[in-house]
């Protein structure tokens, strides 16, 4: 479950799965806490990732338009 | 030969030569025009005179040579009234129709004295020659080769093959180090003779120098300022225009000339009229680019964005179903678990009744062996009791029996009775006196009688 990936594309893909898992309620009880924690963990990541690119992006648009 | 010498039957060289040249001005005593190719042609620094040599050849074998010359005084009229209707000097190579003189003279021989020149005639000439190119270079293919090159993007190292006395140089210099956008392009200057009969071998030069470092260059550019004035011919040969069309880069000319067009412009990548020209055109690539980079900026700027937004959507689409699956889930499990919690009470409940029922009869059970048991072991106990109190009582009586004999004869042995019986008792200092193995004469003896005591003192033993 903790597996340690790297990269916003697999960090969704994760998140996903795991979204589809706990959709198809193929999760146990015992698990499910863990892959929410999971789950929350790789939405922090993605969430943080997408802003820094936000921002990475703008400032280099930016760069560019100067 | 003695026979003529005798007769002075002779003529001297010089005699002879007088013949020949009565013979041959007496039969040319007109102008003539004649067609010839100039196969030589310079002019003596000194006189001023102009010296050629005219030749007809078919395509392997000479078929005639004479030497020409053009005074001085006809010189400049004859070549600039050339120049004026051809657009190019006459100059060695070229096939012209000429109005000659025909002389001999002693020492030098047959010449012709050129008075006039028929400049259509050459022009004509030259434009079958250049026909003549034309078609060889589109037998071969080569119109087109250059203009098959991609242009590159940014033309910005440019290879100048121009004259920097030419002018219109500094213009075009200018031009492209001070464009209004502040655009950088590197200039690297092959200098080249742009007119003249040295101009085709000078450009091929340069073309070759610029070839061997082609890696270092986006584009050639062959300018020189000009107009119609300008001869073009230079650039109508065959060598120069394969050589620009095979050539690795695009090439531009900007060789101004208005009305015409050259080999080399038309085997060009692109033909400007002026060097003016090229200069803008090299700009507006830069304009274009510039442009492209401002479109690509803006496309990624919203293709990012785009691509952002829908990120998040995903990320938060995830994030809800996440929250709201995992409570339902979690509602789900309760309702099991307190269903299960709910059987499980009952269950207990139940099991306890029924625990409760097999101790109350385990209980009841004891109790009734308990109280069975307690009074079979009260009944032993009296039993018991009954048999030790019998016994006792045997016992006690058989004491009672004993001590009651004993009391008897321990009565039969009392000292009392044994004096009452006639018996004495003598005590001496207290004590029954039971041998005479102590007495001293004088001690006192007390004896008891029946019926009282006697006091005595011992004089004799």
């Amino acid at each position: 479950m903790t597996k340690k990936k790297s990269g916003y594309a697999a960090a969704i893909d994760e998140l996903e799965a795991i979204v589809l898992k706990i959709e198809g309620e193929e999760v146990d009880v015992d698990e499910l806490a863990e892959n929410v924690k999971r789950a929350l963990e790789l939405i922090k990541t993605c969430n943080l990732k997408l802003k820094n690119t936000e921002e990475e992006v703008s400032r280099i648009l930016k760069e560019i338009g100067e | 030969m003695s026979e003529h010498s005798e007769n002075n039957d002779y003529l001297s060289l010089h005699q002879l030569s007088l013949h020949i040249k009565d013979a041959i001005e007496g039969n040319f005593m007109q102008q003539i025009w004649v067609v010839a190719e100039i196969a030589a042609m310079s002019v003596n620094q000194g006189s001023g005179h102009c010296y050629l040599e005219l030749v007809e050849k078919n395509e392997r074998t000479l078929l005639a040579k004479m030497r020409a010359n053009i005074w001085s005084f006809k010189l400049q009229n004859i070549l600039g009234k050339f120049f004026q209707v051809t657009g190019s000097p006459l100059q060695q190579g070229m096939k012209t129709l000429l109005l000659v003189e025909v002389q001999y003279h002693a020492v030098y021989g047959t010449s012709l004295n050129i008075v006039g020149v028929d400049p259509s005639y050459s022009l004509g000439e030259l434009a079958r020659r250049k026909r003549e190119i034309i078609d060889r270079l589109e037998v071969e293919g080569l119109i087109e080769q250059n203009k098959k090159l991609s242009f590159p993007l940014v033309p910005q190292r440019i290879a100048l093959i121009s004259s920097e006395t030419a002018a219109g140089f500094e213009d075009f210099v200018n031009q492209l180090s001070n464009n209004p956008y502040g655009y950088h392009l590197e200039l690297k200057i092959f200098p080249a003779v742009m007119q003249g009969d040295k101009t085709e071998s000078s450009v091929l030069q340069a073309l070759s120098k610029i070839a061997a470092k082609k890696d270092a260059f986006d584009v050639v550019v062959i300018t020189r300022g000009g107009g119609s004035s300008v001869e073009l011919s230079a650039f109508d040969s065959y060598e120069l225009g394969k050589a620009i069309a095979l050539f690795p880069l695009p090439v531009l000319t900007g060789i101004g000339h208005e009305r015409d067009e050259s080999v080399a412009d038309l085997v060009a990548y692109k033909k400007l009229k002026t060097p003016t020209a090229v200069a803008e055109f090299l700009i507006s690539a830069f304009v274009t680019f510039d442009e492209m980079l401002i479109d690509a900026k803006q496309r990624v700027k919203e293709l990012m964005e785009a691509q952002l937004l829908k990120e998040q959507v995903r990320v938060k689409d995830a994030s809800n179903v996440i929250t709201r699956k995992s409570q339902a889930y979690i509602a789900k499990r309760r309702l099991q678990l307190s269903k299960v919690s709910r059987d499980l009470q009952e269950g207990a409940v139940k099991y306890t009744l029924v625990k409760q029922r097999a101790l109350d009869q385990r209980k009841m059970k004891v109790s009734l062996e308990t109280s069975r048991l307690l009074k079979q072991r009260e009944y032993q106990i009296k039993t018991v009791q009954q048999a030790v109190l019998v016994s006792s009582a045997t016992f006690v009586h058989k004491k009672q029996h004993n001590i009651a004999l004993l009391a008897a004869k321990v009565a039969l042995l009392d000292p009392a009775k044994v004096v009452a019986r006639g018996y004495t008792l003598t005590y001496i200092r207290g004590k029954v006196l039971t041998s005479t193995q102590d007495l001293k004469l004088g001690d006192l003896l007390v004896t008891q009688f029946k019926d009282g005591k006697v006091e005595s003192k011992i004089t004799e033993l």
